[in-house]
């Protein structure tokens, strides 16, 4: 058995998960764990060079399997650790559940197992493992929020079934239509329709900030993952039924986004709607083969994460009825802000970070697939933003109105919110950081 | 003490057909019973057949192996639906909180009272039973992933896998939606192990269906005991 350094990212995390279970009650300690350990994670692999540094082994064997760190794998947990550190950070400031630590650092061991080991098949099943272990953390001790998790395992779990097929190649030589599990896998793993139902529910009912951890961080290893899959069975691809289902499945998701966006009646309908657009429009990045494919995904996912994150500081946590609002103070008007931000970000307007990889993926749905799709991905980007200002001009004449409750925070949230802005802000102006970043993550740079 | 052959040898009146005959039976009533008492004693029997029939595709350790997973698998699942009242919905419910639960409407069947949903689930079970009979039939569906010798098992797989999909789309009720995916991923590790017969992959599968067993029994009491009582 070889011993190198990705066996540090595999036991390090659940070690460290297993203590924090343990400490769960007392939350701010497991938050501290949860930091160190990224935070020691992060450090060590920026030592990790493969061939060079302090740990120069890149592989680990283990029952005659090999988990291999590429470059690219070691740029993407160099971006991962740090963003999950980020993530806790937010448990610090606002409770989102006991179980978000623990299963925050169980499942980056089984993300980077699932992106080094050989073959494919095997990281197939550790990502249905990584979809169980981060179910506490979806549940979160809420009743409504069962069901959502339920429904994000079972499709994790069903996706299997596809997945192990085009990993195995069966698909593409003995069945005629080739295209067809790469097809059902893609839309199942990515919440495309007719298979939008988890990521529409988990939005609705869900944390933000956990909902930054699954639908982005998580999503950031499946992509990935799914790409390369995508690029072992290029038949699959260049099959025309498999570029126009996915077109209009993403035009379809879109839509369904921008409606429920359009039909809700409160911020939470809003955001579960703008994620739900959001995920219809990566799907055609899985249309584009090698390293472009993940230039359009990588930074749609890190902006989606960031978005969520703002949202998650922009929806209201605890409720004070004592301190009345003082308008003009920058904390009163800075939660409302970040929140507008982060959903206009999710929708990917300009001046966002969710611009970054927009155009990108309406050019490529724009490409030999008709116009028919394109012109509905406009429309739903059009119908949500009129959506979200609609609910805007709503909650402020509600809040002209019952001036007197307003959402407090420490300093801490606050110092929060205000990197957060900052760093979102900066993207928003510089499209071109993101992409430099994917680009530097995929080598290019 | 016998070994795992001379535990075979004892089955050979089994072998072929009449283990698929019973699997699919098992599987039905896994599916379409709606107590969870008749549904675990379905299901211990479903992973012992396929367990049996996985010696014709795998190595017969193996096979046993997953024999054994299946009896810790329905242990889990024993214990979980013991705990939950055996999937019945808590008495004295309002209309408000069914709806809550997601219950469907009832109706009674002479001495029986069902639910819509579970008279859908029934008819989409003999459907999907009638079709995975048509293989035997006339073999060759699978082809040539299931070679011809092995023809009598492609209507277990269609089976296994349709009745699991029939019972994780047609249930509301996590542990009997649980028990469909676990059929589901039965029948599909049934087909996959003509493609990869490697020890990695076969434990890999078994793994998984742990994994998804235990965030059934996970989430089926997070739905059914307070919250304070899972933290």
């Amino acid at each position: 058995m070889e011993t190198g350094f990705p066996l540090v990212m595999l036991v390090g995390p659940v070690v460290t998960a297993i203590v924090a279970l343990a400490l769960r009650r007392y939350r701010r300690v497991s938050v501290i764990i949860g930091v160190v350990t990224v935070l020691s994670l992060a450090f060590l692999l920026s030592l990790a060079a493969p061939g060079t540094g302090l740990f120069a082994d890149n592989t680990v064997g283990f029952l005659g399997r090999e988990a291999v760190m590429s470059p690219f794998v070691r740029s993407l947990f160099l971006f991962i650790y740090p963003a999950m550190g980020l993530i806790f950070l937010m448990a610090w400031a606002r409770p989102v559940g006991r179980a978000l630590v623990p299963a925050g650092l169980a499942v980056l061991s089984l993300l980077a197992a699932a992106l080094m080991i050989s073959p494919a098949g095997l990281g197939a099943v550790l990502l249905v493992a990584a979809a169980a272990v981060v179910v506490p953390a979806l549940h979160g001790g809420k009743f409504d929020a069962v069901v959502p998790a339920w429904r994000y395992l079972l499709l994790a779990a069903v996706a299997l079934a596809p997945v192990l097929l085009v990993a195995s190649g069966s698909m593409i030589t003995t069945f005629p239509a080739g295209w067809s599990a790469p097809l059902l896998a893609t839309l199942i793993l990515l919440g495309g329709f007719p298979f939008h139902i988890w990521a529409g529910a988990l939005g609705r009912h869900i944390s933000p900030v956990v909902a930054a951890l699954v639908l982005g961080l998580l999503q950031l290893v499946v992509v990935s993952f799914l790409l390369s899959l995508l690029d072992s069975v290029p038949g699959a691809r260049a099959a025309t039924e498999f570029q126009l289902a996915i077109r209009w499945s993403a035009a379809l998701t879109a839509l369904i986004g921008a409606f429920a966006m359009a039909r809700a009646i409160d911020w939470r309908g809003v955001v579960a709607g703008a994620i739900l657009l959001d995920m219809g429009l990566l799907l055609p990045a899985v249309l584009v083969p090698g390293t472009d494919g993940f230039m359009i995904a990588i930074p749609a996912l890190i902006a989606r994460y960031l978005a969520l994150l703002l949202v998650g500081l922009g929806l209201a946590g605890r409720l004070s009825i004592e301190e009345p609002a003082r308008p003009g103070r920058l904390p009163a008007l800075l939660r409302p802000a970040l929140l507008l931000y982060g959903l206009l970000s999710l929708i990917g307007l300009p001046l966002t970070p969710g611009f970054a990889g927009r155009w990108a993926q309406l050019a490529v749905v724009g490409q030999s697939g008709g116009m028919w799709p394109t012109l509905l991905l406009v429309f739903a980007l059009a119908a949500a933003t009129a959506a979200i200002v609609r609910m805007t001009r709503h909650r402020l004449a509600a809040t002209a109105e019952s001036a007197t409750i307003v959402g407090t925070f420490s300093a801490f949230e606050f110092g929060l919110m205000l990197f957060l802005a900052a760093i979102s802000t900066l993207i928003g102006l510089f499209p071109g950081l993101l992409i430099g970043l994917a680009a530097r993550m995929l080598g290019l740079g | 003490m016998p070994t795992i052959f001379d535990i075979l040898d004892r089955l050979a009146f089994l072998h072929g057909m009449p283990a698929v005959a019973l699997l699919l039976a098992a599987a039905f009533i896994a599916i379409v019973a709606w107590d969870m008492r008749p549904v675990i004693v379905a299901v211990l029997a479903q992973y012992l057949l396929a367990g049996f029939l996985f010696v014709d595709v795998l190595d017969p350790r193996l096979a046993f192996v997953y024999a054994l997973a299946g009896l810790f698998v329905t242990a889990i699942l024993f214990i979980t639906a013991w705990q939950t009242n055996w999937g019945r919905p808590p008495p004295g419910l309002t209309q408000q909180e069914a709806t809550r639960l997601g219950l469907s409407r009832t109706r009674r069947l002479g001495r029986f009272t069902v639910t819509d949903r579970s008279l859908l689930r029934l008819v989409l079970a003999v459907v999907v039973v009638l079709v995975a009979l048509w293989p035997a039939r006339s073999p060759g569906l699978l082809q040539p992933v299931v070679p011809a010798e092995l023809a009598y098992l492609e209507p277990a797989i269609v089976g296994l896998v349709g009745l699991g999909l029939v019972g994780l789309a047609t249930s509301v009720d996590l542990l009997f939606g649980g028990i469909g995916l676990l059929v589901f991923l039965t029948g599909f590790s049934l087909f996959h192990g003509f493609l990869d017969q490697s020890l990695a992959m076969t434990v890999a599968l078994v793994v998984a269906q742990f994994v998804v067993a235990l965030t059934v029994a996970y989430l089926a009491q997070a739905r059914y005991l307070p919250a304070d009582v899972l933290d």
